[in-house]
Formats: C-alpha cells, sequence, structure tokens
C-alpha cells in the first residue's frame, strides 16, 4: 500500500472535519469520519472502520481518493483496488461498484447495513456509480 | 449456437457452430452488443417499479413537510442495475485509435446517465421520515413488491457475475487473450502485475501510472448541510486526463484488438455463455417475471 501524506489537520472535537477548499475537488461527503445518513461509505477492511472515505456522488478512484485514517489523522492509501467493505446510505439510490478489468458488479441495497465486499470484488473496486434512483 | 464469422476455425472445424447472427457483423461498436441474452432481463419493469415507488415515497415525504427527494427529477437516462448486465463495445477498452487517444484507459468509458443532484442531510427527522416513508411506499406497492424487487435485481447481478467468471475462465477467451497480450508485447507493453486474465487492461499493471480524475463543482462545491438541514447537492462534472504513455498504450491495444478480431470473439463468447447461462436458470427467471408482472400490475392500479 502506498502512502502519501496529503494535509496535515486539526482535531476538532473529536470530529475530522475536510475543508472543501478551493483546489480540493475531492469528494467527501459531509467531511466528518462518522458514516451519516445521505452519505456513501466506504472501508479499507472488512471489520475495522479505522481506514475510510465518504462520498455523495458517483466516483471512479483512480490515484484521486485515499483513505483517510480515523486514528491517525491522514490521508493514506489509495481507494481503488482497495475497498473492502461499504455502507450506503444514499436517500433514494443503490450503489453499483464495478471492478472494471474483470468486469464484475457488486450492488449495494441503499438499506444503510454495512456489506463485506464479495471475493470478485474485494479489493477490486475502481468506481462506484448510483443504480436504481428512485 | 451462433457464429458471426469472427471465431476462428480450430482444425478445419467452426468450434461456433450454427448460423450467422446478423450480417455486418464486425467490430466493437458494430456487433449487435443488444442481442445478449441478459438484456432479456426485465429491465423496463424494474423501472417501472422503482418510479412508482418513488413517487409514492415523495408523496409521504412532502407530506411530512420534506419536499426535497420531489424537487430532484431522477432523469429518464437514469440507470437501473440492471443495465449493467452483460458486456458492452467499451468492456475490453476504447473502440477506436481517436477515442483511445483522448480517453487513454479511462476506466469509465461508457457512456454516462445525465448527472442529477442527491439530497444531503444532517437532520435526523429527515432520516427518520425516509425510513417511515420507504417501508409505508413499498407496502403501498403490494407484500412482494420489495422482495420481488430485490429478488430480480439480485439475479441480474448473479448472472452477470456468473457470465464474467465463466466467460474468462474459458479456453475460448484465454485464446484471445493470450494473441492480445502478445501483439501488446510485440509493441513493447508487457503485463508486471494484476490478473493474468482481464478483460480491460489497467495501465499500472504494465508498468503505467493512472491518468488524472478531475471533478470540478461549476456552482462551487456543495457545503457539508448545516445543524439539522437538508439540502440539495449539485453533481460535479468529471474529466478524465490520460498520460501520453496511457494514451500509447490504449492506442496499441485498439489496434490489436482490431488486429486479432478480440471484441468480436468475446462477443461470440457472451452470446454462447449467456444462452446456456440463462437456459439453466430459465424457470427462476419465468417466476421473477412472473411475480414483477404482477407487482406492476397492483401497483399500477
Amino acid at each position: 500500500m502506498r502512502y502519501r501524506q496529503l494535509l496535515a489537520l486539526t482535531l476538532v472535537l473529536g470530529l475530522m472535519v475536510v475543508p472543501l477548499s478551493a483546489g480540493a475537488n475531492h469528494d467527501n461527503g459531509d467531511g466528518k469520519e462518522a458514516c451519516n445518513f445521505t452519505e456513501i461509505c466506504l472501508f479499507d477492511r472488512t471489520v475495522s472502520e479505522r481506514w475510510t472515505n465518504h462520498f455523495w456522488y458517483d466516483a471512479s478512484y483512480g490515484t484521486h481518493y485515499n483513505w483517510w485514517d480515523t486514528v491517525d489523522n491522514h490521508y493514506e492509501g489509495f481507494v481503488g483496488n482497495d475497498m473492502s467493505s461499504a455502507r450506503n446510505r444514499d436517500s433514494s439510490c443503490d450503489v453499483l461498484f464495478q471492478a472494471i478489468g474483470v468486469s464484475t458488479n457488486w450492488l449495494v441495497d441503499n438499506d444503510g447495513v454495512k456489506r463485506s465486499a464479495p471475493g470478485y470484488m474485494d479489493q477490486k473496486a475502481d468506481l462506484h456509480t448510483r443504480v436504481n434512483c428512485s | 449456437m451462433v457464429a458471426v464469422g469472427c471465431t476462428p476455425e480450430v482444425d478445419g472445424v467452426d468450434p461456433a457452430g450454427g448460423e450467422a447472427i446478423a450480417e455486418g457483423a464486425g467490430s466493437g461498436p458494430d456487433l449487435r452488443w443488444d442481442a445478449q441474452p441478459l438484456l432479456t432481463l426485465p429491465r423496463e419493469d424494474v423501472r417501472r417499479i422503482r418510479t412508482a415507488f418513488g413517487n409514492a415515497r415523495n408523496e409521504c415525504l412532502s407530506q411530512r413537510g420534506f419536499d426535497q427527494l420531489s424537487e430532484i427529477r431522477v432523469p429518464d437516462d437514469a440507470r437501473t442495475s440492471l443495465d449493467y448486465v452483460g458486456w458492452s463495445p467499451y468492456t475490453f477498452g476504447a473502440t477506436s485509435v481517436e477515442e483511445a487517444a483522448e480517453r487513454g484507459l479511462d476506466p469509465l468509458l461508457i457512456p454516462q446517465p445525465t448527472p442529477f443532484p442527491t439530497v444531503i442531510s444532517s437532520n435526523p427527522a429527515f432520516e427518520e421520515a425516509v425510513e417511515e416513508c420507504d417501508a409505508i411506499s413499498w407496502n403501498a406497492l403490494g407484500e412482494l413488491a420489495k422482495e420481488t424487487m430485490d429478488s430480480v435485481e439480485r439475479l441480474g447481478q448473479y448472472l452477470h457475475n456468473a457470465f464474467v467468471e465463466r466467460a474468462l475462465a474459458s479456453a475460448r477467451y484465454l485464446r484471445l487473450h493470450e494473441a492480445r497480450l502478445s501483439c501488446l508485447a510485440n509493441r513493447g507493453f508487457r503485463s508486471t502485475s494484476g490478473p493474468s486474465v482481464f478483460a480491460r487492461p489497467a495501465g499500472p499493471w504494465f508498468g503505467i501510472g493512472f491518468g488524472e480524475v478531475v471533478y470540478t463543482f461549476p456552482g462551487g462545491a456543495p457545503d457539508a448541510p448545516a445543524h439539522e438541514a437538508v439540502t440539495i447537492a449539485q453533481p460535479p462534472t468529471r474529466t478524465y486526463r490520460p498520460t501520453t504513455e496511457e494514451v500509447s498504450f490504449a492506442i496499441a491495444d485498439v489496434e490489436c484488438r482490431h488486429e486479432i478480431d478480440f471484441d468480436c470473439g468475446g462477443f461470440e463468447l457472451a452470446i454462447d455463455i449467456q444462452s446456456d447461462l440463462l437456459e439453466e436458470v430459465s424457470s427462476t427467471i419465468q417466476d421473477v417475471i412472473h411475480d414483477l408482472a404482477e407487482v406492476i400490475e397492483e401497483a399500477e392500479q
């Protein structure tokens, strides 16, 4: 896993707030560590929620998105080809993860339940798309 | 069994046998990807039920004082999960040298639906209302509505992944894959990591750095909702900037695929495997289609 420290952030009341400042064009949802309602939450690990990133929209990860380490409070590692679990709290859409290389799909219902990525998607997801929107 | 004139004969025997599926079947976008058996799954029925559910849910939320989801009109081209089953002209990569030059190895080659906003919230009352309205709205569509929808969508994904697994493990695909790798190697591109068999190559597997994904918010990035607020967040626009090396590789891959008729071979394989798969689960599909029709009938009363 490549480590890349992008920002040093101030810890405020135990919550991390990642400012969507000018030039920072990545989606971090509401910027808070908790997986809140209306966010799409990705986790590096299957059980641990230590490394996470949250989204409000579709995203293709590439080297554009990094995991936020909620313990050491820095960015570390790429989300691309690394996600092992997810929780979809979007208010109206399911989320489809895709491993573009091997053309597999993983559909996650917006019931807010945290799920482990199955073998054909574990550490393979390149992107997610909101689908089945109502 | 179908043949479209691109399966190489082995020992003088056409392994696919049978009649041509279509005239003029060529490569990439000329192939009749819309003829894939997996696309016969009931996408439109799923869409109709989603629309009925959405209308009921939005009405329920409005009655509780939350109009935000009503304000967002889900575009007509918005995708269901059943729109992502099977393969497409973009599964293996760019469809032309021009596209490869412009898009490189962009993972999002497939044309995207109209972006539309999302509702974001920090309001517990909204969360509760959505939960209630979801349950109420599914119930209004009938006892088995949600369960049936879930079954159809799960079935679609299961079939897609089962198809892909069989396809990439098949001897036919392996032959195509080896020919592709061989052609790429002759052009100086060798795989250094990644899966031994793939549909679409990723730059890093060939030692090529990933291109740049740029998301911009024309009206400014949305603010996290203030205390106990529900807001509508406008979507970003996305641009992909491939590296020069990536473009060279993507062009080489398109040319190699043309040279060995890769896409046509993949297409034929897809048709054959999907036909077999659907036949294996035909009674399950019939049940699902029947249940779905019942749900629609009850929902649209």
